[in-house]
């Protein structure tokens, strides 16, 4: 038996670890996911230089990664499409416009130079079993190249997700350059895609970049985009204008996709619409400017974790250094064994060691014989003669033997001499060999990898101030509809980015966004604009009244501080508003209820005299009589007790009489 | 797992070591889904030897508070859960 908290429990765990770890996030050390090692591991063992059909890759890669063909598939031509690793024969799908690849029986693939080259050496490879442990495949594989950053990465796990952007490949081996020469070198991403971007917040990889599309604004009268912004497709950006004009946020006349290899969207502008006007509400409402969210997030140490762009660099210039000289010491080892092989020969046939066996007449004879043999030389011979060592001089072929020639003998063992003392001389100075290495690297692949996107400081086109005010705000006091489609008196010129601030007959507030109708009630008491500088400026007045004692409030304060469509109250519980002003200089009457003994029934207020609080405070009493109504009068004597003004003027606030309540009052 | 003989099932990579070990010679396949399951094989999987779960749902009221821990909107807080217990 088992409670279904704790089957919850071990289930989402395991579920959670295997997604997080052998899933969707990608490894610090190789920067690939399981399925693209998979597919790069394949391609290496397939690989004889030939392009191989992509459904074939994709069946071999199945015995490491027991999933879906089709996806192992796409993870291939997306792999491919970064144009790092893989080279592609055939239909691959279009980067631009989104177009799909063609079948994997199509399309063909082999590894790239640079994968070959700097991806793979499977004799420093840690291996482990497959899943069904029939073959084995690598942990992670010894790349020399910070492959994580230059390929960039997204991938939703369980509770956590990573969004790396691609980086400039030669930049990042500058920048390994400079982190092993004990300097730090920012790097900033750089799209396959082109355009403009703005990297002030990319803080390391886990902040924010703005990208924009390149315009061409040569002509007055058309917009041609020849640079699609990171993430956007031709088609995904057409839509976004399609949709903004339809909005009518944007007044175009069409739009024409010329893309086929480099992008080219026309935008034609409507009649009287001039190119200068028109790009600040391409970037503000289209796709032509995006912002976008990063976060490094990476396996390491088997564990996942947060990391920065340069802490990916330093790891990748350690890794690099430990792997040359892992292959350095291998390179070393295999020479010393060559050089001890080619000595024996050397001392076997000069010798004539051979001749010793002619009279044995066993093979034990045989061996020591040859040992004896070798034995005056033992000085040349820098370790100890193994049996394998004489089997392996035994199986000499004999015209070899009588070809022998001395001098390219000797020759061949001075160059593994001087290579193995040249590779001393690396590991001693690994450093400056891995330098070496990445300048090498640079050199060769500079033209093949130019810096794509333009970096530029740029400020964001904000919606709202793009926005052109040119609806207008409409009260109907008969059915308490407010909104831009509502039949009744305007208010005030407004856009739909707009948020305002509507406080209801019953004191209750909420900040919200303009929308084309919603219901706000009869009575409103305060309508107007909610952006920051008027809210600041704006000081309310409310005389409100206390539902059990009957006794009248004032309250002034503020709202300054709200979250969007949440509801808030000005008055305290239980409280009934009577007025509400704005008016800083107005001066209060408040009628009492005439009860016995009582001659004065209303008294003048200074509101001045009150303090201006914040929008949580509770009132302040004005007087221990019940009251029966209040009213406003501007300091000039006028009332103010506003009534919806025809044509108030542009950012003008508003404020409402409520009805005079009829119910209790006649009562005596 | 199975060699000539024998199938076993194992629900865990720990038991399928263990399996490997005791039968040796043996090829192991992984059943992801019923695609995997030969239908003659099918009546032997679902027999007397099948791993069943018996799961108690009670107390029924801290049901949905589990529910709401693991799939509600507690981003934070979940994701501090399964970072400290990743397996």
């Amino acid at each position: 038996m088992s409670s279904i908290k704790n089957l919850y429990e071990t289930n989402y765990l395991e579920y959670a670890s295997y997604v997080i770890k052998d899933r969707a996030i990608p490894h610090i050390d190789d920067g690939l996911k399981p399925v693209q090692r998979r597919i790069l591991h394949t391609l290496f063992e397939m690989d004889d230089g030939k392009f191989h059909k992509v459904a074939n890759a994709v069946g071999q890669c199945m015995r490491y990664h027991p999933h879906g063909d089709a996806s192992i598939g796409d993870a291939l031509v997306t792999l491919a499409n970064k144009d790092l690793f893989i080279d592609k024969q055939g239909n691959f799908g279009n980067i631009f416009t989104g177009d799909p690849a063609s079948a994997v029986r199509y399309i063909e693939c082999r590894l790239s130079v640079l994968a070959k080259e700097t991806l793979f050496n499977p004799q420093i490879t840690q291996f482990e079993p497959s899943y069904d442990g029939r073959n084995r495949e690598p942990v992670v594989l010894p790349a020399k190249i910070p492959v994580l950053l230059a390929l960039g990465a997204e991938g939703i796990a369980v509770g956590m997700a990573t969004k790396v952007m691609p980086h400039n490949l030669i930049e990042l081996l500058e920048a390994q350059i400079a982190c092993l020469q004990g300097d730090q070198l920012l790097v900033f991403p750089d799209f396959p895609t082109g355009g403009f971007a703005d990297f002030s917040d990319y803080n390391d990889g886990n902040g924010k970049v703005l990208v924009r599309a390149r315009l061409d604004t040569s002509d007055e009268k058309r917009v041609v985009i020849r640079d699609l912004p990171f993430s956007s497709t031709t088609e995904s950006l057409i839509a976004s204008i399609e949709d903004a004009a339809r909005k009518g946020k944007l007044k175009i006349a069409g739009i024409a996709d010329y893309t086929a290899e480099r992008v080219e969207i026309e935008v034609r502008l409507a009649r009287g619409v001039h190119t200068s006007e028109t790009v600040d509400a391409l970037y503000a409402f289209t796709e032509c400017e995006q912002s976008i969210s990063v976060n490094l997030l990476v396996i390491k140490e088997n564990k996942p974790a947060i990391v920065t762009v340069s802490e990916v660099i330093r790891h990748g210039a350690g890794r690099l250094v430990e792997i040359l000289r892992a292959e350095l010491k291998l390179e070393e080892q295999q020479l010393k064994d060559k050089l001890h092989a080619r000595t024996l020969e050397q001392i076997f046939i000069e010798n004539r060691i051979y001749k010793r066996i002619e009279d044995k007449t066993s093979s034990q004879g045989v061996v020591d014989a040859v040992l004896k043999g070798l034995e005056p030389y033992q000085h040349e011979i820098k370790r100890e003669v193994t049996t394998e060592d004489v089997e392996t001089l035994l199986k000499i072929p004999i015209r070899r033997i009588s070809l022998y020639d001395i001098n390219r003998a000797k020759r061949e063992m001075q160059e593994i001499r001087d290579r193995l003392a040249e590779i001393r001389k690396h590991l001693g100075a690994i450093v400056d060999y891995a330098v070496a290495f990445l300048r090498r690297l640079i050199d060769k692949y500079r033209d093949a990898f130019p810096r794509r996107t333009e970096q530029v400081q740029l400020t964001k086109v904000d919606v709202r101030e793009a926005a052109q005010r040119n609806l207008k705000l409409r009260y109907d006091r008969d059915t308490g509809y407010l909104g831009y489609e509502v039949n009744g008196s305007s208010l005030f010129d407004v856009s739909p980015y707009d948020r305002i601030l509507v406080i209801r007959k019953g004191g209750a507030y909420s900040v919200s966004n303009v929308v084309d109708k919603t219901f706000v009630d009869k009575g409103m008491l305060y309508c107007g604009f909610a952006d920051k500088e008027t809210l600041a400026n704006t000081v309310f007045t409310v005389v409100f009244r206390d539902d059990e004692t009957g006794y009248p409030y004032i309250k002034r304060c503020r709202i300054e501080q709200f979250i969007l469509n949440k509801g808030y109250s000005i008055v305290p519980e239980k409280c009934t508003p009577l007025k509400l002003t704005t008016d800083p200089y107005a001066e209060l009457t408040v009628d009492y209820k005439p009860g016995p003994r009582i001659r004065v029934t209303d008294e003048k207020f200074t509101i001045g005299d009150y303090l201006v609080k914040g929008a949580k405070s509770g009132g302040v009493r004005l007087a221990a009589r019940e009251v029966k109504s209040a009213k406003f009068a501007s300091l000039d004597g006028d009332q103010v007790e506003l009534g919806i003004k025809d044509k108030p003027e542009e950012g003008e606030q508003v404020e409402l009489t409520i009805e005079p309540e009829k119910g209790g009052e006649g009562k005596p | 797992m199975r060699n000539k003989k024998e199938t076993r099932y194992c629900y865990s990579e720990r038991e399928r070591d263990a399996a490997v070990k005791s039968i040796g010679d043996a090829e192991v396949t992984r059943f992801k889904g019923l695609g995997e399951i030969s239908p003659s094989e099918f009546g032997q999987f679902i027999g007397d030897d099948i791993r069943l779960v018996d799961v108690n749902v009670k107390p029924v009221k801290t049901i949905p508070e589990t529910l709401e821990f693991y799939m509600g909107k507690n981003t934070p807080e979940r994701r501090e859960y399964i970072m400290e217990n990743l397996i």
